[in-house]
């Protein structure tokens, strides 16, 4: 009884967010918090549960924010249809990546820097092409009508986005009790034990990568929809594929909650340290940096590895002794 | 299992309480702020807001950290000095002598940094907001401030669609890219017809970001109409660590006038690698050239950049006043004024003025009184500040300036100027 | 399209590899012994580059002889960076090395901008012959300083590791860490110098870099992902590799400026880097210290 009290509460507090907060400035970070969950959950797919550490996801978060910005501001499609037409190029993308680096079998550092390699192929080609409209970048008309994903309210915005992220962390959840789940994690441990246990190493890769692409496409199409500028170096950019990363890193990689968990510290954190900061150029960013090397040198696994290294340490621990009173 | 999903939710309570209560509490100061958007009504409740103000909030977004920092951090330099030199006098006089307070926001260059930082001055209760350097953060910047009703005094950035949304609250000082292309296509015209040597080809080299861009697209675009016939546009990319490949293309297009819009560090590049190569084209002009008109270039490289030309915002160098205020400026931060600078200790001064006129602390009374400016007082060289229907400075222009001996000096339009042009360069 | 132009071309494209090559040795040396990829070796060049500028503001010292002041003081960083941090990251998962070499260069960065301000500055050797003419061809001489330098240096250390007691634990170690433990060498002594070694070579291509380049806080991150793409290309580990990589990479860059339109030049290295990554999946020279 207590215990789903205590799993609603949060819920509770997260449903009602908006309506605590009227604050913009606070809502904004409700916002991003959910933001950085969603599209480091959609990295968690691919990086965390199958280990294929990619470094590059600006290429899907970029390709997301133009296609659907494109389709709204040059044939007049709302972004609600944009988006997944995003999703699917995205997708399409991320297989062709992993077609090329799974099967030729790029690991490790190897198959980060590649990704990150096509994401700046990505970025520089849209910087030269006109169709894109180079490195000028596009602006969406403000135009609040919610048919145009344009809210009045930043309350609209930030269920938008909960629903969003809500759904990535039902999917993970899903995924990590399904036979792609066991899959994947057999892969990340060991694949080539994985392949001896019959497990189709490509194919399963290819779903989480295709997953992965299509899902960070989406996040791209929200960022669009919310500062309604885009250009390349913000949507393609290296910046873009760290800040995807930096929050599950954080919270926990490969696990469920890593990624809300992660958002929710390292979002705030970076506003707290430039409010404290902020008078004295570069100090904040000392900081954070200092607190994201302090973080991962004392909790390796993440905040959320931790708690479950603790609870199973506990857990082996309670076993003994209930052992010991039966013995 | 179980117990650790229990676990992981008494983490995520914890923190979703604290920022529960951080949150409350913020929106409590929010509330009391004076003018905090949607609180008109309470604002209107409280004993009438008579000029009993201690201190005034304005807000200054610049890219104080990340790669635009060194002019970021001499725009809100400048825009400290204007405050100061407000207060020194006694305040803003309509509201008691209130004190103004210089709120610094760092925008890391970001669009979504921005965003969020006018969101914390709104909070902070912010009466009018200056910046921002970069278009990228200026376009959705001024956004949110339309949407939170906050005066914002572009000083420099350069994107023409800034002030062509129709939105009420954005103001800004700099000529904009059309007018600094015009103004580069009519200098150059000028130049032609004194000339007995007609120059007729050019190649843009610019820098890839909307800043470069977008001015070498307008100039591009209308280069014809002026006589002149561009032969390539070269962008790169202003990070980038070598020039030669642009030089090179230079040298094989054998072009009359180059011209080149970019910052310090490539600019430079460019004109070692063009003195290196000897490329000599008959004339080679800035068009709001980050390296031109800094005097770092100007001096330091005086062997290699006599005659350069540069059409770009500076500071009125017939004005007395603006030589006091290079003089204070330089006595402060050991630094000389840059023309960013200028503009933003000009922006500070602009909204300054609006809000002594406003003679309150109310952001739609200031804006109100923003629109009204008439502002002859300043720094810049052209005649008062006055803004159109779409809150552009009208009088906006770029001056012709060139490089002579280590100095650089205005040499068009006449009512500015301090030399005569030479062109083309012999 | 002259033939002029394509050998002037080639030529800085050659110069401008060695430089690739210089940010690329002290990268791989590390990746070859511990395994990290090391984000923080921009900031670490940057380092270098403030040590030569403020040597020499302030006491006039040329910029190629405090080489050995920048290389000294960043070896010493770079251990105490190892010793302090990485060195508790060596079995971490590659994604927790990878973000706290992150959080350094965040660190590093930042602090150059608190302590020295976001100006862009810049040294001027004295006396220095800026470009040597061969018939039709310029060339930049700190850059071809820069370029023989790189050279050498990988001529050096190839002797170092080859001919040094140090050098060849370095290498033990490289290949096979608990082996060389068991034979007696001290893994976590040799982590430290060949990572102090690392950013001491940082040090020295930001002091050749310096007489071309102005310096500021961000000056690492123009160089850094070139320096990964190059490394990787010439297989991780390998010095030889690692300049053959950068000249790849500086030639290739520096030919497609001639000959695409826009900035589409920027993209060649990176098609070449995953071309040569799909049919050399170890790089071009496989990824051993060597």
């Amino acid at each position: 009884m207590k215990k789903t009290l205590l799993l609603l509460l949060p819920l509770i507090l997260i449903l009602i967010f908006p309506v605590l907060v009227k604050d913009s400035y606070f809502l904004n970070l409700g916002i991003l918090v959910l933001y950085y969950t969603f599209l480091s959950q959609a990295w968690n797919i691919l990086s965390g549960y199958s280990g294929q550490f990619s470094f590059g996801h600006a290429a899907f978060f970029g390709t997301g924010a133009y296609a659907s910005t494109i389709l709204l501001t040059g044939y007049g499609v709302s972004p609600w249809i944009g988006m997944f037409v995003g999703a699917f190029v995205s997708t399409l993308i991320g297989l062709f990546i992993g077609y090329l680096t799974f099967r030729y079998k790029l690991r490790g550092a190897y198959f980060a820097l590649s990704t990150l390699a096509f994401a700046e192929i990505l970025r520089i080609a849209v910087q030269n092409s006109d169709f894109f409209k180079k490195t000028m970048g596009i602006m969406i008309p403000l135009k609040q009508d919610p048919w145009m994903f344009q809210f009045e309210s930043a309350s609209s915005y930030y269920y938008t986005i909960l629903i969003f992220a809500g759904f990535s962390i039902w999917l993970v959840y899903r995924i990590g009790r399904s036979r792609l789940g066991f899959n994947l994690a057999a892969i990340r441990e060991n694949e080539d034990a994985a392949r001896s246990l019959g497990v189709n190493i490509y194919k399963n890769k290819m779903i989480a990568m295709g997953l992965s692409a299509g899902l960070t496409a989406l996040g791209g199409s929200f960022y669009a929809q919310y500062i309604l500028f885009i250009d390349p170096p913000t949507t393609f950019g290296t910046e873009v594929s760290i800040s995807i990363l930096l929050p599950v890193i954080i919270g926990g990689v490969g696990t469920v909650l890593g990624p809300l968990v992660g958002s929710l510290i390292t979002i705030p954190l970076g506003e707290l340290t430039s409010a404290l900061f902020g008078d004295f150029a570069g100090v904040h960013l000392m900081v954070y940096g200092l607190i994201l090397v302090i973080v991962i040198l004392f909790l390796p696994e993440g905040i959320v590895g931790w708690f479950q290294d603790r609870a199973r340490k506990k857990e082996a621990g309670m076993n003994n002794g209930i052992l010991k009173e039966r013995g | 299992m179980k117990k650790l999903f229990f676990l992981t939710m008494v983490l995520m309570l914890i923190l979703s309480g604290c920022g529960g209560n951080n949150a409350s509490s913020g929106s409590n100061t929010g509330g009391s702020a004076s003018s905090s958007g949607n609180d008109a009504a309470k604002s209107s409740a409280e004993p009438s807001s008579a000029p009993k103000v201690a201190e005034v909030k304005i807000g200054g977004l610049y890219p104080l950290s990340g790669g635009l920092a060194s002019e970021g951090q001499d725009m809100a330099n400048a825009v400290q000095m204007a405050v100061d030199e407000v207060n020194a006098a006694g305040g803003i006089k309509s509201l008691g002598g209130a004190k103004v307070v210089l709120d610094k926001a760092d925008s890391e260059g970001k669009p979504q940094k921005g965003v969020s930082e006018v969101q914390r001055l709104d909070r902070d209760g912010v009466v009018g907001i200056l910046g921002t350097y970069a278009s990228g953060v200026a376009l959705p910047a001024t956004q949110e401030a339309e949407k939170a009703k906050i005066p914002f005094v572009v000083d420099i950035a350069v994107v023409n669609e800034i002030t062509e949304r129709g939105f009420k609250y954005t103001f800004r000082i700099q000529p904009p890219a059309k007018i600094m292309a015009n103004n580069f296509l009519s200098y150059i015209s000028m130049l032609n017809d004194k000339s007995s040597v007609k120059l007729s080809t050019a190649v843009l080299a610019h820098e890839d970001s909307v800043f470069g861009s977008s001015i070498a697209a307008l100039i591009k675009e209308n280069a014809a109409k002026s006589g002149i016939k561009t032969l390539e546009d070269i962008p790169y990319p202003a990070s980038t660590p070598d020039m030669s490949s642009v030089v090179n293309k230079i040298k094989s297009l054998n072009p009359d006038i180059v011209v080149t819009t970019g910052y310090l560090r490539d600019g430079t590049m460019l004109i070692k690698g063009l003195h290196d190569a000897n490329v000599k084209p008959k004339s080679i002009i800035g068009v709001a050239n980050g390296a031109f008109s800094n005097q770092q270039f100007i001096t330091q490289q005086k062997d290699i950049n006599q005659n350069i030309m540069d059409v770009n915002y500076t500071i009125n160098p017939k004005s007395d006043l603006a030589n006091q205020v290079k003089e204070k400026y330089k006595n402060q931060f050991q630094k000389d004024m840059s023309a960013n600078a200028a503009y933003s200790y000009t922006a500070a001064q602009v909204l300054l003025d609006a809000i002594e006129r406003a003679a309150s602390a109310d952001r739609d009374k200031i804006r109100e009184a923003l629109t009204q400016t008439d502002f002859s007082k300043h720094i810049l060289p052209q005649s008062p500040i006055k803004f159109d229907a779409t809150g552009q400075n009208v009088n906006a222009q770029a001056v012709l300036n060139q490089i002579f001996d280590g100095k650089s000096q205005v040499v068009f339009p006449d009512d500015y100027k301090t030399a005569n042009p030479v062109y083309p360069m012999p | 399209m002259s033939i002029g132009l394509i050998a002037q071309s080639f030529v800085d494209g050659i110069l401008m590899g060695g430089i690739y090559g210089l940010v690329a040795i002290g990268l791989t040396l590390i990746f070859g012994v511990m395994k990290i990829i090391n984000f923080a070796q921009g900031s670490l060049m940057m380092l270098g580059m403030y040590v030569t500028y403020w040597m020499f503001t302030l006491f006039g010292v040329n910029p190629y002889l405090s080489i050995p002041i920048s290389a000294l003081a960043l070896f010493i960083v770079g251990s105490l960076i190892q010793k302090g941090i990485l060195s508790r990251m060596l079995n971490a998962p590659e994604h927790n090395q990878l973000l706290v070499t992150l959080g350094i260069m965040l660190f590093l960065e930042n602090m150059a901008l608190a302590l020295w301000s976001p100006d862009f500055r810049n040294v001027q050797v004295p006396g220095m012959v800026d470009t040597l003419h061969l018939g039709q061809i310029n060339i930049n001489t700190p850059k071809l300083i820069a370029f023989l330098s790189a050279a050498g240096l990988s001529i050096l250390l190839f002797w170092f590791l080859k001919n040094t007691m140090v050098g060849k634990a370095i290498r033990a170690t490289s290949l096979e860490r608990q082996g060389a433990a068991l034979v007696g060498i001290s893994t976590s002594k040799i982590n430290m110098i060949a990572f102090g070694l690392g950013a001491a070579l940082a040090a020295v291509a930001g002091s050749l870099i310096n007489p071309f380049f102005y310096t500021s806080p961000t000056v690492g991150d123009t160089f850094i992902l070139k320096g990964f793409v190059v490394v990787v290309l010439g297989g991780l580990g390998n010095f030889l590799g690692a300049l053959v990589g950068g000249l790849i990479i500086g030639v290739s860059e520096s030919l497609g400026g001639a000959l695409l339109p826009g900035s589409l030049k920027e993209m060649v290295p990176y098609i070449i880097f995953i071309a040569v990554l799909l049919l050399k999946p170890n790089g071009l020279f496989g990824g051993k210290i060597r």
